[in-house]
Protein backbone atom coordinates (compact mmCIF):
# COMPACT_ATOMS: atom_id res chain seq x y z
CA UNK A 1 0.00 0.00 0.00
CA UNK A 2 3.02 2.70 0.92
CA UNK A 3 4.87 1.23 -1.77
CA UNK A 4 1.85 1.68 -4.20
CA UNK A 5 1.67 5.24 -2.70
CA UNK A 6 5.16 6.24 -3.16
CA UNK A 7 5.03 4.80 -6.65
CA UNK A 8 2.29 7.54 -7.54
CA UNK A 9 3.83 10.24 -5.88
CA UNK A 10 7.34 9.87 -7.84
CA UNK A 11 5.44 9.63 -10.70
CA UNK A 12 3.08 12.62 -10.21
CA UNK A 13 6.67 14.11 -9.24
CA UNK A 14 8.26 13.15 -13.08
CA UNK A 15 4.75 14.14 -14.51
CA UNK A 16 5.45 17.68 -13.12
CA UNK A 17 9.03 17.90 -13.74
CA UNK A 18 8.17 16.57 -17.33
CA UNK A 19 6.47 19.90 -17.91
CA UNK A 20 9.72 21.77 -17.91
CA UNK A 21 10.72 20.64 -20.85
CA UNK A 22 9.56 22.05 -23.83
CA UNK A 23 7.08 20.66 -25.99
CA UNK A 24 8.85 19.68 -28.76
CA UNK A 25 11.31 18.21 -26.65
CA UNK A 26 8.82 16.55 -24.28
CA UNK A 27 7.20 14.94 -27.35
CA UNK A 28 10.46 13.58 -28.47
CA UNK A 29 12.08 12.69 -25.46
CA UNK A 30 9.74 12.69 -22.61
CA UNK A 31 8.78 8.59 -22.97
CA UNK A 32 12.63 7.64 -23.13
CA UNK A 33 13.23 10.60 -20.01
CA UNK A 34 10.54 8.60 -17.90
CA UNK A 35 11.78 5.33 -18.46
CA UNK A 36 15.05 5.85 -17.81
CA UNK A 37 14.33 7.80 -14.38
CA UNK A 38 11.72 5.50 -13.49
CA UNK A 39 14.22 2.35 -14.10
CA UNK A 40 17.26 4.81 -11.85
CA UNK A 41 14.94 5.67 -8.84
CA UNK A 42 13.53 2.01 -8.72
CA UNK A 43 14.12 1.09 -5.36
CA UNK A 44 16.04 4.27 -4.06
CA UNK A 45 15.25 5.69 -1.26
CA UNK A 46 13.03 9.32 -1.06
CA UNK A 47 16.34 11.42 -1.22
CA UNK A 48 17.82 9.89 -4.28
CA UNK A 49 14.36 9.87 -6.08
CA UNK A 50 14.29 13.90 -4.96
CA UNK A 51 18.09 14.29 -6.46
CA UNK A 52 17.44 12.71 -9.21
CA UNK A 53 14.03 14.51 -10.08
CA UNK A 54 15.96 17.81 -9.14
CA UNK A 55 18.79 17.33 -11.77
CA UNK A 56 15.98 16.21 -14.70
CA UNK A 57 14.49 19.22 -13.55
CA UNK A 58 17.68 21.32 -14.08
CA UNK A 59 17.96 19.74 -17.17
CA UNK A 60 14.39 20.52 -18.13
CA UNK A 61 14.82 23.97 -17.61
CA UNK A 62 18.40 24.43 -19.12
CA UNK A 63 16.83 22.64 -22.48
CA UNK A 64 13.72 25.34 -21.85
CA UNK A 65 16.02 27.97 -21.80
CA UNK A 66 18.89 26.89 -24.54
CA UNK A 67 21.43 26.40 -21.88
CA UNK A 68 22.48 22.92 -22.57
CA UNK A 69 26.36 21.99 -23.37
CA UNK A 70 25.10 21.70 -26.82
CA UNK A 71 24.34 25.31 -27.48
CA UNK A 72 26.13 28.31 -27.80
CA UNK A 73 24.96 29.81 -24.39
CA UNK A 74 25.86 26.53 -22.41
CA UNK A 75 29.67 26.59 -24.04
CA UNK A 76 30.07 29.85 -23.04
CA UNK A 77 28.56 29.66 -19.62
CA UNK A 78 31.07 26.71 -18.69
CA UNK A 79 34.03 29.25 -20.34
CA UNK A 80 33.13 32.16 -18.29
CA UNK A 81 33.31 30.31 -14.95
CA UNK A 82 36.71 31.37 -13.95
CA UNK A 83 35.78 34.72 -14.62
CA UNK A 84 32.78 34.94 -13.03
CA UNK A 85 33.81 33.57 -10.40
CA UNK A 86 36.72 36.34 -10.09
CA UNK A 87 34.52 38.99 -10.31
CA UNK A 88 33.12 37.30 -7.15
CA UNK A 89 35.78 37.24 -5.63
CA UNK A 90 37.34 41.18 -6.30
CA UNK A 91 34.35 42.26 -5.86
CA UNK A 92 33.28 40.53 -2.32
CA UNK A 93 36.60 40.37 -1.54
CA UNK A 94 37.18 44.01 -1.77
CA UNK A 95 33.75 45.33 -0.05
CA UNK A 96 34.65 42.83 2.96
CA UNK A 97 37.52 44.72 3.02
CA UNK A 98 36.67 48.33 2.87
CA UNK A 99 33.87 47.18 5.58
CA UNK A 100 36.18 45.69 7.87
CA UNK A 101 39.80 46.24 7.29
CA UNK A 102 39.60 50.04 6.00
CA UNK A 103 39.18 52.48 9.12
CA UNK A 104 41.36 55.83 8.20
CA UNK A 105 39.27 57.03 5.24
CA UNK A 106 37.01 59.50 6.27
CA UNK A 107 35.21 59.39 2.77
CA UNK A 108 34.08 55.62 3.79
CA UNK A 109 31.80 56.54 6.20
CA UNK A 110 28.99 55.06 4.26
CA UNK A 111 30.41 51.70 4.27
CA UNK A 112 31.67 51.63 8.34
CA UNK A 113 30.09 49.12 10.56
CA UNK A 114 28.58 51.23 13.27
CA UNK A 115 29.26 49.76 17.20
CA UNK A 116 26.48 51.95 18.38
CA UNK A 117 22.85 50.70 17.10
CA UNK A 118 20.76 53.19 14.90
CA UNK A 119 18.16 55.00 15.75
CA UNK A 120 15.82 53.37 13.71
CA UNK A 121 14.89 49.72 14.57
CA UNK A 122 16.38 48.37 11.18
CA UNK A 123 19.63 50.17 11.42
CA UNK A 124 21.65 47.46 12.72
CA UNK A 125 20.35 45.02 9.66
CA UNK A 126 20.88 47.65 7.14
CA UNK A 127 24.82 48.12 8.30
CA UNK A 128 25.28 44.26 8.24
CA UNK A 129 23.03 43.42 4.97
CA UNK A 130 25.56 42.89 2.43
CA UNK A 131 28.15 40.60 5.09
CA UNK A 132 26.11 37.16 4.71
CA UNK A 133 26.22 37.59 0.86
CA UNK A 134 29.60 38.42 0.94
CA UNK A 135 30.54 35.31 2.96
CA UNK A 136 28.46 32.87 1.07
CA UNK A 137 30.01 34.30 -2.33
CA UNK A 138 33.29 33.82 -1.28
CA UNK A 139 32.76 30.64 -0.31
CA UNK A 140 31.55 30.11 -3.70
CA UNK A 141 34.92 31.01 -5.14
CA UNK A 142 36.72 28.89 -2.70
CA UNK A 143 34.76 25.96 -4.19
CA UNK A 144 35.34 27.10 -7.73
CA UNK A 145 39.12 27.32 -7.08
CA UNK A 146 39.18 23.82 -5.26
CA UNK A 147 37.39 22.32 -7.83
CA UNK A 148 34.08 21.18 -5.85
CA UNK A 149 31.67 21.09 -8.25
CA UNK A 150 29.02 19.77 -6.11
CA UNK A 151 29.68 22.32 -3.55
CA UNK A 152 29.82 25.15 -6.24
CA UNK A 153 26.44 24.49 -7.34
CA UNK A 154 24.89 24.33 -3.97
CA UNK A 155 26.78 27.65 -2.98
CA UNK A 156 25.93 29.56 -5.88
CA UNK A 157 22.26 28.52 -4.88
CA UNK A 158 22.75 29.59 -1.73
CA UNK A 159 24.32 32.96 -3.08
CA UNK A 160 21.15 33.44 -4.93
CA UNK A 161 18.85 32.63 -2.25
CA UNK A 162 21.25 35.10 0.49
CA UNK A 163 21.68 37.83 -1.96
CA UNK A 164 17.68 37.59 -2.92
CA UNK A 165 16.82 37.78 1.24
CA UNK A 166 19.14 40.45 1.65
CA UNK A 167 17.32 43.26 -1.65
CA UNK A 168 13.93 42.19 0.13
CA UNK A 169 14.91 43.34 3.53
CA UNK A 170 16.86 46.38 2.22
CA UNK A 171 13.75 46.94 -0.01
CA UNK A 172 11.16 46.57 2.68
CA UNK A 173 13.65 48.75 5.71
CA UNK A 174 14.06 51.40 2.66
CA UNK A 175 10.40 51.78 1.42
CA UNK A 176 9.69 55.36 0.65
CA UNK A 177 13.22 56.41 0.36
CA UNK A 178 14.25 58.11 -3.29
CA UNK A 179 15.46 55.69 -5.16
CA UNK A 180 19.22 57.50 -4.72
CA UNK A 181 19.19 56.52 -1.29
CA UNK A 182 18.50 53.02 -1.87
CA UNK A 183 20.66 52.58 -4.58
CA UNK A 184 23.95 53.90 -3.50
CA UNK A 185 23.39 51.58 -0.40
CA UNK A 186 25.70 48.34 -1.16
CA UNK A 187 22.87 46.06 0.82
CA UNK A 188 20.92 46.61 -2.39
CA UNK A 189 23.34 46.77 -5.72
CA UNK A 190 25.93 44.69 -4.19
CA UNK A 191 23.78 41.65 -3.70
CA UNK A 192 21.41 42.42 -6.98
CA UNK A 193 25.07 42.22 -8.37
CA UNK A 194 26.16 38.70 -6.74
CA UNK A 195 22.65 37.73 -7.68
CA UNK A 196 23.29 37.91 -11.10
CA UNK A 197 26.91 36.44 -10.60
CA UNK A 198 25.63 33.59 -8.69
CA UNK A 199 22.48 32.68 -11.38
CA UNK A 200 25.12 32.30 -14.02
CA UNK A 201 27.64 29.56 -11.91
CA UNK A 202 24.16 27.98 -11.33
CA UNK A 203 22.99 27.73 -15.27
CA UNK A 204 26.12 26.01 -16.64
CA UNK A 205 25.70 22.61 -17.77
CA UNK A 206 26.06 19.88 -15.24
CA UNK A 207 28.35 17.62 -17.70
CA UNK A 208 30.31 20.84 -18.89
CA UNK A 209 34.03 20.73 -19.70
CA UNK A 210 35.93 21.18 -16.15
CA UNK A 211 36.86 24.80 -15.14
CA UNK A 212 38.55 23.52 -11.85
CA UNK A 213 42.40 23.55 -14.36
CA UNK A 214 41.69 27.79 -15.16
CA UNK A 215 43.02 29.19 -11.91
CA UNK A 216 44.83 31.71 -13.61
CA UNK A 217 42.21 34.08 -15.18
CA UNK A 218 40.08 33.53 -11.81
CA UNK A 219 42.77 34.77 -10.09
CA UNK A 220 43.58 38.36 -12.64
CA UNK A 221 39.64 38.57 -12.77
CA UNK A 222 40.16 39.47 -8.91
CA UNK A 223 42.94 41.60 -9.20
CA UNK A 224 41.55 43.47 -11.66
CA UNK A 225 38.39 43.90 -10.31
CA UNK A 226 39.75 44.54 -6.94
CA UNK A 227 42.47 47.16 -9.02
CA UNK A 228 39.27 49.05 -10.76
CA UNK A 229 37.49 49.51 -7.33
CA UNK A 230 40.42 50.74 -5.16
CA UNK A 231 40.82 53.32 -8.14
CA UNK A 232 37.55 54.17 -8.32
CA UNK A 233 37.87 54.71 -4.40
CA UNK A 234 40.96 56.32 -5.07
CA UNK A 235 39.70 59.14 -7.50
CA UNK A 236 35.85 59.90 -6.07
CA UNK A 237 36.62 58.42 -2.42
CA UNK A 238 33.63 55.63 -2.85
CA UNK A 239 34.50 52.22 -4.15
CA UNK A 240 31.00 51.89 -5.03
CA UNK A 241 30.89 54.89 -7.52
CA UNK A 242 31.53 53.74 -10.94
CA UNK A 243 28.31 54.98 -12.37
CA UNK A 244 30.44 57.02 -14.85
CA UNK A 245 33.00 55.13 -15.23
CA UNK A 246 31.94 51.35 -15.26
CA UNK A 247 29.85 51.69 -18.86
CA UNK A 248 33.24 53.21 -20.70
CA UNK A 249 35.25 49.79 -19.43
CA UNK A 250 32.73 47.64 -20.10
CA UNK A 251 32.68 49.02 -23.62
CA UNK A 252 36.91 48.42 -23.83
CA UNK A 253 36.85 44.65 -22.37
CA UNK A 254 34.13 44.08 -25.27
CA UNK A 255 36.19 46.03 -27.77
CA UNK A 256 39.40 44.13 -26.87
CA UNK A 257 37.37 40.51 -26.81
CA UNK A 258 35.82 41.26 -30.20
CA UNK A 259 39.60 42.28 -31.50
CA UNK A 260 40.78 39.00 -29.73
CA UNK A 261 38.10 36.70 -31.46
CA UNK A 262 38.74 38.09 -34.54
CA UNK A 263 42.70 37.55 -34.37
CA UNK A 264 42.25 34.10 -32.72
CA UNK A 265 38.96 32.55 -34.21
CA UNK A 266 37.58 32.07 -31.34
CA UNK A 267 33.70 32.29 -30.95
CA UNK A 268 33.23 31.74 -27.42
CA UNK A 269 35.44 34.15 -26.13
CA UNK A 270 33.61 37.95 -27.12
CA UNK A 271 30.57 35.58 -25.42
CA UNK A 272 32.44 34.81 -22.10
CA UNK A 273 33.65 39.02 -21.49
CA UNK A 274 30.20 39.94 -22.73
CA UNK A 275 28.25 37.55 -20.00
CA UNK A 276 30.99 38.54 -17.41
CA UNK A 277 30.25 42.46 -17.74
CA UNK A 278 26.28 42.54 -17.80
CA UNK A 279 25.99 42.67 -14.43
CA UNK A 280 28.37 45.54 -13.50
CA UNK A 281 26.07 47.27 -15.45
CA UNK A 282 23.48 47.05 -12.82
CA UNK A 283 24.76 49.58 -10.57
CA UNK A 284 25.69 52.76 -13.56
CA UNK A 285 22.04 51.74 -14.52
CA UNK A 286 19.61 51.82 -11.52
CA UNK A 287 22.51 54.64 -10.01
CA UNK A 288 21.82 56.85 -12.79
CA UNK A 289 18.24 57.26 -12.66
CA UNK A 290 18.54 60.02 -10.33
CA UNK A 291 22.13 61.37 -9.73
CA UNK A 292 22.76 61.36 -14.02
CA UNK A 293 19.83 61.95 -16.14
CA UNK A 294 18.15 60.29 -19.35
CA UNK A 295 21.65 60.79 -21.08
CA UNK A 296 23.48 58.45 -18.51
CA UNK A 297 21.15 55.69 -18.56
CA UNK A 298 20.87 55.59 -22.56
CA UNK A 299 24.89 55.49 -22.23
CA UNK A 300 24.56 52.32 -20.23
CA UNK A 301 21.52 50.91 -22.33
CA UNK A 302 23.90 51.04 -25.61
CA UNK A 303 26.45 49.35 -23.84
CA UNK A 304 23.48 46.76 -22.75
CA UNK A 305 22.72 46.64 -26.47
CA UNK A 306 26.19 46.10 -27.54
CA UNK A 307 26.30 42.75 -24.47
CA UNK A 308 23.61 41.63 -26.36
CA UNK A 309 24.57 42.04 -30.02
CA UNK A 310 28.31 40.51 -29.17
CA UNK A 311 26.57 37.65 -27.78
CA UNK A 312 24.51 37.23 -31.10
CA UNK A 313 27.42 37.88 -33.15
CA UNK A 314 29.52 34.97 -31.30
CA UNK A 315 26.47 32.43 -31.36
CA UNK A 316 26.55 33.28 -34.89
CA UNK A 317 30.47 32.61 -35.53
CA UNK A 318 30.00 29.68 -33.60
CA UNK A 319 27.15 27.96 -35.68
CA UNK A 320 29.35 28.69 -38.41
CA UNK A 321 32.66 27.45 -37.30
CA UNK A 322 30.33 23.96 -36.31
CA UNK A 323 29.11 23.42 -39.64
CA UNK A 324 32.69 24.25 -41.43
CA UNK A 325 34.28 21.70 -38.69
CA UNK A 326 30.84 18.98 -39.73
CA UNK A 327 31.85 19.69 -43.48
CA UNK B 1 45.74 12.57 -34.01
CA UNK B 2 43.96 14.73 -31.52
CA UNK B 3 45.10 16.27 -28.39
CA UNK B 4 42.08 17.65 -27.07
CA UNK B 5 41.52 15.80 -23.53
CA UNK B 6 38.09 14.67 -23.24
CA UNK B 7 36.18 14.82 -19.70
CA UNK B 8 35.85 11.44 -17.62
CA UNK B 9 32.13 11.13 -17.98
CA UNK B 10 32.51 11.73 -21.51
CA UNK B 11 35.32 8.81 -21.73
CA UNK B 12 33.11 6.68 -19.70
CA UNK B 13 30.51 7.07 -21.91
CA UNK B 14 32.08 7.07 -25.08
CA UNK B 15 33.74 3.37 -23.79
CA UNK B 16 30.86 1.86 -22.78
CA UNK B 17 29.02 2.47 -26.14
CA UNK B 18 32.64 1.15 -28.01
CA UNK B 19 31.45 -2.49 -27.91
CA UNK B 20 27.85 -2.57 -28.49
CA UNK B 21 24.95 -0.02 -28.52
CA UNK B 22 22.74 0.97 -25.40
CA UNK B 23 20.23 2.50 -24.15
CA UNK B 24 20.07 5.19 -21.73
CA UNK B 25 19.40 3.33 -18.35
CA UNK B 26 22.32 0.45 -19.26
CA UNK B 27 24.65 3.91 -19.83
CA UNK B 28 23.98 4.74 -16.85
CA UNK B 29 24.98 1.43 -15.06
CA UNK B 30 27.77 0.82 -17.09
CA UNK B 31 29.51 4.23 -16.38
CA UNK B 32 28.95 3.72 -12.50
CA UNK B 33 30.30 -0.24 -12.97
CA UNK B 34 33.46 1.21 -14.74
CA UNK B 35 34.41 4.10 -12.69
CA UNK B 36 33.85 1.53 -9.54
CA UNK B 37 31.07 3.99 -8.98
CA UNK B 38 33.00 6.96 -8.62
CA UNK B 39 31.00 8.27 -11.60
CA UNK B 40 27.42 8.38 -11.19
CA UNK B 41 25.34 10.33 -14.16
CA UNK B 42 21.47 11.12 -13.25
CA UNK B 43 19.49 10.88 -15.86
CA UNK B 44 19.06 15.05 -16.60
CA UNK B 45 23.40 15.09 -16.95
CA UNK B 46 23.05 11.58 -19.21
CA UNK B 47 20.73 13.11 -21.53
CA UNK B 48 22.60 16.51 -21.49
CA UNK B 49 25.73 14.57 -22.20
CA UNK B 50 23.77 12.56 -24.75
CA UNK B 51 22.43 15.67 -26.84
CA UNK B 52 26.23 17.18 -26.78
CA UNK B 53 27.86 14.06 -28.01
CA UNK B 54 24.85 13.96 -30.50
CA UNK B 55 25.55 16.58 -31.63
CA UNK B 56 29.52 16.89 -31.80
CA UNK B 57 28.39 14.20 -33.90
CA UNK B 58 30.52 11.63 -31.76
CA UNK B 59 27.68 9.39 -31.38
CA UNK B 60 24.39 8.38 -33.20
CA UNK B 61 21.18 7.15 -32.82
CA UNK B 62 21.50 3.45 -32.96
CA UNK B 63 17.67 2.32 -33.28
CA UNK B 64 14.39 3.53 -31.37
CA UNK B 65 11.78 1.08 -30.22
CA UNK B 66 8.82 0.74 -27.85
CA UNK B 67 9.67 -1.23 -24.81
CA UNK B 68 6.61 -1.59 -21.73
CA UNK B 69 4.75 1.24 -23.70
CA UNK B 70 7.50 3.48 -23.38
CA UNK B 71 9.94 5.01 -26.19
CA UNK B 72 13.60 3.07 -25.78
CA UNK B 73 16.72 4.58 -28.03
CA UNK B 74 19.81 2.89 -28.32
CA UNK B 75 22.91 5.08 -28.60
CA UNK B 76 25.97 4.26 -30.89
CA UNK B 77 29.50 4.99 -31.35
CA UNK B 78 30.05 6.98 -34.67
CA UNK B 79 33.29 6.75 -36.55
CA UNK B 80 34.26 9.93 -35.17
CA UNK B 81 33.52 8.97 -31.98
CA UNK B 82 35.64 6.06 -32.39
CA UNK B 83 38.60 7.66 -33.72
CA UNK B 84 38.77 10.31 -30.99
CA UNK B 85 38.00 7.28 -28.13
CA UNK B 86 41.28 5.59 -30.16
CA UNK B 87 43.41 8.79 -29.71
CA UNK B 88 42.20 9.31 -26.13
CA UNK B 89 43.01 5.76 -25.17
CA UNK B 90 46.60 6.10 -27.04
CA UNK B 91 47.16 9.40 -25.12
CA UNK B 92 46.22 7.29 -21.49
CA UNK B 93 48.23 4.44 -22.16
CA UNK B 94 51.11 6.46 -23.08
CA UNK B 95 50.87 8.27 -19.88
CA UNK B 96 50.19 5.03 -17.99
CA UNK B 97 53.52 3.55 -19.75
CA UNK B 98 55.39 6.42 -18.72
CA UNK B 99 54.68 6.48 -14.95
CA UNK B 100 55.15 3.00 -14.83
CA UNK B 101 58.25 3.50 -16.18
CA UNK B 102 59.73 6.50 -14.36
CA UNK B 103 58.10 4.28 -11.18
CA UNK B 104 60.25 1.53 -12.16
CA UNK B 105 63.00 3.77 -12.80
CA UNK B 106 62.57 5.58 -8.92
CA UNK B 107 62.62 1.96 -7.23
CA UNK B 108 65.93 0.83 -9.28
CA UNK B 109 67.56 4.26 -8.22
CA UNK B 110 65.87 3.70 -4.44
CA UNK B 111 67.67 -0.01 -4.07
CA UNK B 112 70.97 1.32 -5.80
CA UNK B 113 71.17 4.48 -2.66
CA UNK B 114 69.76 1.46 -0.12
CA UNK B 115 72.54 -0.78 -1.37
Amino acid sequence: MTGRAETTSAQRLLGCVLRLYPKGYRHQQGSELSGTYTAATAGAGRLEVLREAFDLAAHGLRVRLGLTSDRYAGAVLAAAVPYVAGSIAGLSGYMLYLLFGSTTNAHHEEYRLYRSVDRYAGGVVMKYSPVPVLVVAIALVLAVLLGWRSWTRWLALATVVTAAVTVLVVFELRRGDHIFVMTTFPGFELPLMLLAFALMVLAVPTDAASFTERRTPLVVTALAVAAVLHLAWIREGFAWSLITAMPGLVAGVLVLALGSAVVLRNSILPGVAALTCAPWLIQPLTGDLYDYGFTGTQYVLLVGLAIVLVIAEGAARHRRLNRSVSR
Amino acid sequence: MTERRLQEPTVLLLTALADSPKHGYALMQEVAAMSAGRVRLRTGTLYGALDRLLQQDLIRIDSEEVVEGRARRTYALSDSGRELLEAEAELLQATADEARRRLAAGRLKAQGAGA
